[in-house]
């Protein structure tokens, strides 16, 4: 049976399939059922399946793609795992109407399909999981990474993007960028990091986003809307084991990029505070604070700007902080009822002068203590603000 | 001239990349965030069978709820918020280069005004038609009178003026706080705060055009008690000379999950909290409306266009909570 769909063979036993992509993917069989015990091989038919699939068939210039993977029924779950088995074309293809990444830098490309559904989900619901991603390794530097992103269904805008940990770059690495100056950096702020950066100074990547816009008539184009890409240094070490900040980063948005690249860009940063019985785990902090640094980009932003915000995800109380900080056994009289909630803080500074021109802080904090004891405190503010 | 307001709910740039469930993308309205925005700002045929909007870009796109660091009013904004408006001015400009392609000379440009906070983490975000207007000013306002920042999130406007003509206009980004409370005093947060709107300097002018998240309409009121009796207290009453094209009760606020005991449109539509109020005199037929962008979305990869609405209600609502929980309004003269 040609014209396969997965709702055909189980459509009637997983009823949110319906929901899903796979209600709309064609497959093209022999027999019939493409699934073999747990092992699944059919081509995906772009053509059949229709207009949903046009911009990938643009894209890839092939009508089908051959997939292969495992369907499991366990436990009254589907489970759909699929993949590109031939990832040659889409290599060569998405190289081609991609040129960003394309040259040497795109080394594979691959379609992945993910579906999980219930017996218990109704059509009216939406499968536990339902992915379709495009994704795309590329050579950075002396280390790969994988893009992903979602498969454009029409002409629009979509964002390929990918998250890196211990990711050691050089400025001149990300050059394919910004192809219109293929230097990328000349928008990297090394001038007015001042000591903070040198040649010695190790990077790391910590995303890297690009937006594009595919347009299927009158012919295949691909622009590119702009990168955004953060590069930074993680955990480094404040207080003990206790405080670090994780990361320091710089965030470098690049718009225009094939005709006069400009760059936008600041720091951010975020400091964690480790749990006392936790030393070190970074990924599980008690509390974080998150800071902003905007750095002068004359004539928009003459002024460097700071701020912070506090982050309570586990409405800890404050006698957690000083635990955290200062040792399991510190207590300085503060009561485990009191939560901190907010502590903000901003800072504007006139570059021309040199100057602070505006400062102030918000603390925010809910609990009962001393003359509100007796009363249900929703939450007790503080607010300072200074303006020259 | 074609205005669009829009709040886009706690708007940054990880946003915009949120891509919809592969479902709703293969409607062909849009892959993700910010390509379902441009659909409507940039008048896409997506959303060209939509009674009373037209194909044509917008001139100016007021975005409410943008996110950014920092808290002090009338301070410069931090975080992602320039890089979030960078990314929609980057979106607007190249479909312009779509829409007019080998032009070298389009009648649209897009810049954004730097913005400054206008309350926690949020400010107003204001992109422009550089080919149609020049920026005479913009500032987070305080009260004429008093000197105060409105709370809880002050108004955000800029004067524009009309190039190659006398004309100017301006227009201001409101985001008003939510409904609280009983029946009866449910609307008096968003109704103060309106109450104080006569207050900043730019009401008192003519062509003026304020616009956002009222989280009220013109006929929401509430009871206050006063010596010898109450008064039932509405949102504009300081300001007379404005005015809207939207019917009063037009729904706006977007639900979580469909109501199913309601008919539609409130079956996801809740209240009618958006609007653009204005005291200018325009000229020829103005339009002004809110789009309905789930009772108006259709399946453009169907022969035909057909209406989604109905049996893809959830899908529907589902996406569209992914973009905001408010549906923008548009103006054009």
């Amino acid at each position: 049976m040609s014209n396969w769909k997965f709702t055909d063979q189980y459509g009637s036993t997983y009823p949110a399939l319906a929901n899903s992509i796979l209600s709309i993917l064609v497959f093209d069989i022999t027999g019939t059922s493409p699934v073999t015990g747990t092992a699944f091989s059919a081509n995906l038919d772009l053509t059949a399946t229709g207009n949903a699939m046009n911009v990938l068939a643009k894209l890839t210039g092939v009508t089908t793609i051959a997939m292969t993977g495992t369907v499991t029924t366990d436990n009254n779950t589907l489970s759909v795992n699929l993949q590109a088995s031939d990832t040659t074309a889409l290599t060569t293809a998405l190289a081609a109407c991609i040129p960003i990444i394309g040259g040497q830098l795109l080394k594979s490309a691959g379609i992945s399909i993910v579906t999980v559904t219930t017996t218990q989900q109704t059509s009216s619901d939406d499968p536990t999981t339902d992915e379709i991603d495009l994704s795309m390794t590329i050579a950075l530097g002396s280390g790969t990474g994988t893009l992903t992103t979602q498969i454009p269904m029409s002409d629009g805008f979509f964002h390929i993007s990918a998250t890196f940990t211990n990711f050691g770059i050089g400025l001149s690495d990300l050059n394919f960028l910004v192809p219109g100056s293929n230097d990328f950096s000349s928008c990297f702020p090394a001038t007015q990091l001042g000591p903070y950066y040198n040649n010695q100074t190790k990077l790391e990547l910590l995303s890297l986003g690009v937006t594009l816009y595919v347009s299927t008539s009158p012919s295949l184009s691909v622009v590119v809307n702009g990168v955004d890409i953060s590069i930074g240094i993680t955990n480094i070490p404040i207080y003990k084991q206790a405080l670090y900040l994780d990361p320091l980063a710089v965030w470098i948005n690049v718009a225009n990029v094939n005709t006069t690249p400009a760059p936008t860009w600041g720091l951010e940063g975020n400091f964690v505070l480790c749990n006392y019985n936790r030393p070190g785990d970074t990924a599980n902090p008690d509390f974080s604070f998150d800071l902003q640094m905007g750095f002068p980009n004359p004539p928009n932003e003459p002024n460097f700007s700071l701020s912070g915000n506090f982050d309570n995800p586990y409405n800890q109380p404050v006698s957690q902080i000083v635990s955290d900080l200062l040792g399991q056994a510190t207590d300085l009289g503060i009561g485990n009822n009191i939560t901190l909630q907010k502590f903000d803080f901003y800072s504007d500074a006139d570059v021309t002068t040199g100057t602070i021109s505006d400062f102030g802080f918000e603390i925010a904090m809910s609990g009962q203590f001393g003359i509100f004891e007796n009363f249900s405190l929703e939450s007790f503010s503080l607010s300072v603000a200074y303006s020259a | 001239m074609k205005i669009v307001s829009w709040n886009l709910k706690n708007i940054g740039q990880t946003k915009l990349s949120n891509a919809f469930a592969a479902t709703y993308r293969a409607f062909g309205l849009g892959n993700n965030v910010l390509d379902f925005m441009m659909g409507l700002v940039m008048g896409r045929p997506r959303w060209n069978a939509v009674a009373g909007l037209t194909t044509n870009p917008a001139d100016i796109f007021v975005v409410i709820e943008l996110k950014t660091g920092g808290t002090g009013k009338g301070q410069g904004v931090s975080g992602t918020c320039l890089p979030t408006l960078q990314g929609i001015r980057s979106a607007m400009n190249t479909l312009v280069g779509q829409i007019y392609p080998n032009n070298n000379n389009p009648p649209y440009t897009y810049d954004y005004i730097t913005p400054q906070i206008v309350g926690y983490h949020e400010t107003v975000g204001i992109l422009y038609n550089t080919k149609r207007l020049k920026v005479l000013s913009a500032q987070a306002f305080r009260d004429h009178a008093s000197q105060k920042w409105i709370n809880p999130r002050t108004p955000y406007g800029a004067l524009f003026q009309v190039l190659n003509s006398t004309d100017s206009f301006q227009v201001v980004g409101i985001h008003a706080p939510p409904p609280k409370g009983a029946n009866g005093v449910k609307y008096r947060p968003p109704i103060e705060y309106c109450v104080k709107l006569p207050g900043i300097s730019p009401a008192s002018m003519t062509n003026t055009f304020i616009m956002g998240d009222f989280n009220c309409n013109p006929a929401s009121y509430y009871v206050k008690n006063i010596p010898g009796g109450t008064q039932n207290v509405f949102p504009f009453t300081g300001l007379p000379a404005y005015g809207t094209l939207v019917p009063n009760g037009t729904l706006s606020s977007v639900r979580t999950k469909p109501a199913n005991t309601q008919p539609p449109p409130a079956n996801y539509l809740s209240d009618a909290y958006d609007n653009i109020i204005y005291n200018a005199a325009l000229p020829g037929a103005p339009q002004e409306l809110v789009v309905d962008m789930i009772g108006k979305a259709r399946d453009m990869n169907t022969f035909g266009y057909p209406l989604l609405v109905g049996t893809n209600l959830v899908a529907l609502v589902n996406a569209y909570n992914k973009v905001s929980d408010h549906m923008p309004v548009v103006i054009e003269w």
